[in-house]
């Protein structure tokens, strides 16, 4: 590690990178070290592992309130380090803690971060590809940021191909799972829909097994898209026939709770037409963000109160055994 | 790299392997200890000796070797507890400690086992009395530590006496004072009873409230002050946006500074015919959301980007 960070300890590890909780010894504040991982030395042949460049490209030139602010990078012969912000906690934690009660005003507050900074990154050309709670974190100021932009990068470019296996498959949007290989900002709302549908169910909406299993799952919800709701849909790389299901019930039967014009916000997040399906900028000028309850401050956001472990290695019972694996049958 | 020896697991394929060692200090994983030694007793996988599953310890060290020694230590030491005043002198306590040397070295590498474990039975049964006894005596190191976590015990309790007697004192002392002052008054002026035992009823209700007041106004003051610390910090962020809670929002597009040409909007682009300069999509791509719109913005918008810099 540099001089100017003091590394406290380690915070977790992902696929490609380790984080470390340090202090940054020049202002006093805590920050979260990213430390790329070199993989094998034949990866480390090609080069410098291709999202820490996606991250570092995209999230040098972008600051705003609800983007995770890369502080610093420090190369050192062959390790490189991403010094962000540090964050509290994520979305994940906050849906999972079931000591948490969600209200209106909470929901209505971080569906607002989140298109905020969303609405940044596309007007700036960026898709951020990869949205989902555990990628949206909180500090303890109730501040929501989007980070991990390993996936992110340029759209809008016509004659390059883009691969459309993006997003954690139960935020994928049906464009996507049918094999789109052009698509623009629609696919990251459609995540936010799930998102916000996941706030107020505190499970994931979508959950699908398999690529197809996602489809079916959004359908049986959503009815089936018609060419007329979606034209040209049948022209798709991986397009396939789903039987629509004869009857299908309307979203307010799966959100009994939820005011109308949060599900009138969620339909325009889902329409099936990209083309049709509503754009940051129109989400933040919806009804919704107009009627009471309106939102809450920043502060009064919940936070999980116990930390979760981070590691996610299997976790001992009482005695010191090993938990039999348990099966479900449901 | 700890490996069980029985059934090939190792650390890799197994990230909770524990070792687990008994007397004869061939190691086993902790699996194969539940499996082998679940009627309490077995053999040994290696040497085929008898052993019992609550003597399996958790393997501490690298070499088996070490862990066996000191598991032999510790039984030894029981039967070998002989202290330095049990001697007549100093040369018979170091000829004792050095004999107790080679049985453990012995065991531990197995030379000469029978005779071994016939001299400690000797050994035994030659000084049982002495060895009960020292069961119970303390040596000279155990008895010091014992003393001074007595002593500090006690030091502690002294002082916390000491702080309440204080404490006491000075509360029995004001309010003799007061009370005195209170019966002073009373015999010397000329007012009636009542009034003045009134006041300092009323006195005494004042001084509480206030303190209550006080501390309520602290912890607010504590509170303030937290929170205004609180959004300094935020404030000194890029503070691009501010939020407003408890209103309607209303949106205000995101205006992208450009420092460049302006941008046509929407229906210019469509007047004016850029979009017959580029490519007309397929059918696929219109699907997955793209449109010429998108790519013609995109193009006109990198050509715009940043050009009065220069």
């Amino acid at each position: 590690m540099s001089r100017r960070y003091d590394t406290i300890k380690h915070l977790g590890e992902g696929q490609f990178a380790n984080v470390y909780l340090a202090q940054d010894l020049e202002s006093g504040e805590c920050v979260a070290i990213k430390k790329i991982k070199l993989g094998s030395r034949e990866e480390a042949k090609d080069g410098i592992n291709r999202t820490a460049i996606r991250e570092i490209k995209l999230l040098k030139e972008i600051h705003h309130d609800n983007i995770i602010g890369l502080r610093d990078v420090i190369g050192h012969r062959t390790s490189i380090q991403l010094v962000f912000d540090f964050m509290d906690t994520d979305l994940e934690h906050v849906i999972k803690d079931k000591e948490i009660i969600l209200m209106p005003a909470h929901i209505k507050n971080i569906t607002m971060q989140m298109l905020l900074g969303l609405e940044f990154l596309h007007v700036h050309w960026i898709l951020h590809r990869d949205l989902k709670p555990n990628n949206l974190l909180m500090n303890k100021m109730g501040r929501v940021k989007l980070t991990d932009f390993g996936l992110a990068r340029f759209f809008g470019s016509p004659n390059r191909n883009y691969t459309h296996q993006v997003v954690t498959r139960w935020y994928r949007a049906p464009e996507l799972l049918f094999g789109a290989r052009s698509y623009g900002v629609g696919i990251d709302i459609w995540s936010v829909g799930c998102i916000i549908a996941e706030l107020l169910l505190r499970n994931p909406i979508f959950p699908g097994e398999s690529d197809i299993d996602q489809l079916v799952k959004i359908f049986n919800i959503l009815g089936c898209p018609t060419p007329e709701t979606w034209p040209n849909m049948t022209e798709m790389n991986s397009y396939v026939i789903i039987k629509p299901q004869t009857e299908y019930m309307a979203l307010n039967y799966y959100f009994s709770a939820a005011p109308q014009d949060l599900l009138d916000l969620m339909a325009g997040m889902w329409t099936f037409d990209p083309i049709k399906r509503l754009t940051c900028t129109q989400s933040l000028q919806m009804e919704y963000f107009r009627t009471q309850p309106f939102c809450c401050l920043d502060e009064e956001l919940p936070l999980p109160k116990k930390q979760q472990p981070q590691k996610r290695s299997r976790r001992l019972d009482d005695d010191g055994t090993r938990p039999v694996r348990r099966l479900n049958f449901d | 790299m700890k490996e069980c020896k029985k059934c090939k697991s190792n650390e890799y394929t197994n990230k909770q392997l524990v070792m687990m060692i008994n007397e004869c200090g061939h190691p086993l994983c902790k699996n194969c200890v539940d499996n082998i030694f679940a009627l309490n007793s077995g053999n040994c996988h290696v040497c085929n000796r008898v052993l019992r599953k609550n003597n399996f310890r958790e393997q501490i060290y690298e070499d088996p070797l070490i862990d066996k020694e000191t598991f032999l230590r510790r039984k030894l030491r029981k039967i070998y507890n002989l202290k330095q005043d049990d001697f007549e002198n100093l040369r018979e306590f170091g000829d004792y400690q050095e004999r107790f040397e080679t049985v453990v070295y012995n065991l531990v590498f197995e030379t000469n086992v029978n005779e071994t474990n016939a001299e400690i039975q000797a050994f035994e049964e030659k000084h049982k009395e002495q060895i009960d006894r020292n069961k119970r005596r303390l040596d000279d190191d155990q008895k010091w530590i014992e003393d001074q976590l007595r002593e500090e015990r006690a030091m502690k309790a002294r002082m916390t006496d000491h702080m309440e007697m204080d404490a006491k004192e000075q509360e029995a002392a004001s309010a003799v004072t007061d009370t005195r002052k209170i019966m002073d008054e009373l015999r010397d002026s000329n007012v009636a009873a009542e009034v003045i035992l009134d006041r300092e009823r009323k006195k005494q209700i004042e001084k509480e409230l206030e303190e209550k007041e006080e501390q309520e106004k602290r912890k607010r003051r504590n509170k303030e002050m937290l929170q205004t610390r609180k959004r300094a910090a935020e404030n000194m962020s890029f503070n691009t946006v501010i939020r407003v809670a408890g209103r309607a929002y209303v949106h205000q597009p995101l205006e992208l500074v450009i420092n460049g040409p302006p941008m046509p909007n929407v229906s210019e682009i469509e007047a004016l015919g850029y979009l017959a300069h580029i490519r007309q999509p397929t059918a696929e791509y219109i699907a997955g959301g793209y449109t010429p719109m998108l790519g013609c913005s995109r193009a006109l918008f990198e050509a715009r980007i940043d050009l009065f810099s220069f």
